[in-house]
């Protein structure tokens, strides 16, 4: 019985050392991310910075290929989910108009494509 | 009397058997996810087109303050320098004209921007806990009038705006019970030429002055000089954009062409020698033209100058070539 316990405390013992390990001596660092893990705020302000660019270039393609670094969702939906955050949290109202003038270009593409394939 | 005989083997066992555990639990069934991550852990060409982009957004909203915010979140060392050293990269490999020029104006605003009073935003998250309420509203004040510091109010947030007497270093700070938004609030503070100090708060982007590359008109050349110096080690062009009033102009492309070839930069990317400058090193046996914008007067055949001295051994100078747009 005694070895049995010693058995359970020892096997304890080493997930603790393994945990130790891995939170204390050696935790994980970040680095060589892509912009799709980036945190909702920092995203936010990526696709905020994106309704920036556009504003000045009208390049919708442009954006497109910038929006798609954040994952594969519809670039509509991710400045959806951008513009739902920013009301959320009080941005200023020409960022999220800026933001909502590019849904609007998006979505409007997007809906040009759907009805253009049969 | 058996147990004795196997000994304390039964431990490193367990020991094993749970480190085993652990690394299967970390491995397989909870696995590291990349989530929450911020943007000083992208990956370096993932921070490019993270620059890339803040320096699209600043061309179009013209906002200093907030690119530079954005950059801060890259946590580069040296900011200006990396944007300066990824414009020129951007155009070495031939890539995008309009990267290359954007970030090459924000260099050039970076570099620009503390002559006066800077503004430090300590920024502990970009998800704004509480909207600061700006009014906009914009205070004049001579600088004999300003024997320390300004101190402006708004909604909670104290902007301390340092003397322009004070050493350039002095970073005035804005303290905040609240966390700070780059999308919410901006501070603009420019020193005008006849030394008084405008602060203007706005929640809305404001046109920086550093757009200097004006489109006017066609660029000129003023004059064009030899320059021998030993320190050379190559044939060089140096060239220098001023304006009208014969001020130094950044920002301005400046296109060389070469048999089967043609180079376009900017100047300014090296404002330690002046915010209108910029050089180009020649290959030896080549004819080069230059022109200032697209539509700047054309110098032909410009090859490496040779220097010859009195005594010694011949080296390569460098021409200096004035442009002016009048």
């Amino acid at each position: 019985m005694a070895r049995w316990i010693g058995f359970i405390i020892a096997i304890l013992v080493g997930v603790s050392l393994g945990l130790g390990y891995g939170w204390i001596v050696s935790p994980v660092h970040y680095i060589d991310t892509s912009p799709d893990t980036l945190r909702i705020d920092f995203r936010t302000d990526y696709v905020l910075m994106v309704a920036e660019a556009y504003q000045n270039e009208k390049d919708l393609g442009l954006a497109v290929r910038r929006l798609a670094l954040l994952g594969n969702l519809p670039p509509s939906e991710m400045v959806s989910q951008a513009i739902q955050f920013a009301q959320k949290y009080g941005y200023a109202e020409a960022d999220i108009t800026q933001m909502q003038s590019l849904w609007n270009e998006l979505h409007a593409l997007e809906t040009r494509l759907k009805t253009a394939v049969p | 009397m058996n147990g004795e005989k196997r000994g304390p083997w039964y431990l490193l066992t367990g020991l094993v058997l749970g480190i085993a555990l652990g690394l299967v639990y970390a491995w397989i069934f909870q696995p590291v996810q990349y989530v929450d991550t911020s943007p000083a852990s992208l990956r370096s060409d993932f921070k490019d087109q993270y620059r890339a982009l803040i320096a699209a957004a600043y061309l179009s909203n013209g906002d200093l303050l907030r690119a530079r915010a954005r950059l801060e979140l890259l946590k580069d060392e040296d900011m200006f320098r990396t944007i300066s050293e990824q414009a020129q990269r951007t155009l070495a490999q031939q890539g995008s004209d309009v990267d290359a020029r954007a970030l090459g104006l924000l260099a050039i605003a970076l570099g620009q921007a503390p002559p006066g009073p800077a503004i430090a935003i300590t920024q502990q998250r970009l998800t704004p806990q509480a909207q600061p309420t700006w009014t906009e509203e914009v205070l004049q004040v001579s600088e004999t009038t300003l024997p320390g510091a300004v101190q402006l109010t708004a909604a909670g947030i104290e902007l301390t705006i340092g003397s322009p007497t004070q050493p350039a270093n002095a970073e005035p700070t804005i303290a905040s019970s609240a966390d700070l938004s780059t999308a919410n609030s901006q501070a603009i503070v420019t020193p005008s030429v006849a030394g008084t100090l405008t602060s203007r708060q706005t929640d809305t982007p404001l046109p920086s002055p550093a757009f200097t590359a004006t489109p006017g008109g066609p660029f000129v050349l003023l004059s064009q000089e030899k320059l021998c110096d030993q320190q050379l080690d190559v044939p060089q062009l140096q060239i220098e954009a001023l304006d009208r009033f014969n001020r130094p102009m950044p920002g301005v492309l400046v296109i060389i062409a070469w048999p089967g070839g043609e180079e376009r930069f900017f100047t300014g990317l090296k404002p330690e020698k002046g915010q209108g400058y910029a050089d180009f090193t020649l290959s030896p046996g080549t004819l080069y033209n230059l022109r200032l914008g697209e539509n700047g007067e054309r110098v032909t055949d410009l090859a490496g100058l040779m220097c010859t001295p009195t005594s010694g051994a011949p080296y390569w100078g460098a021409w200096l070539l004035k442009f002016v747009q009048p």
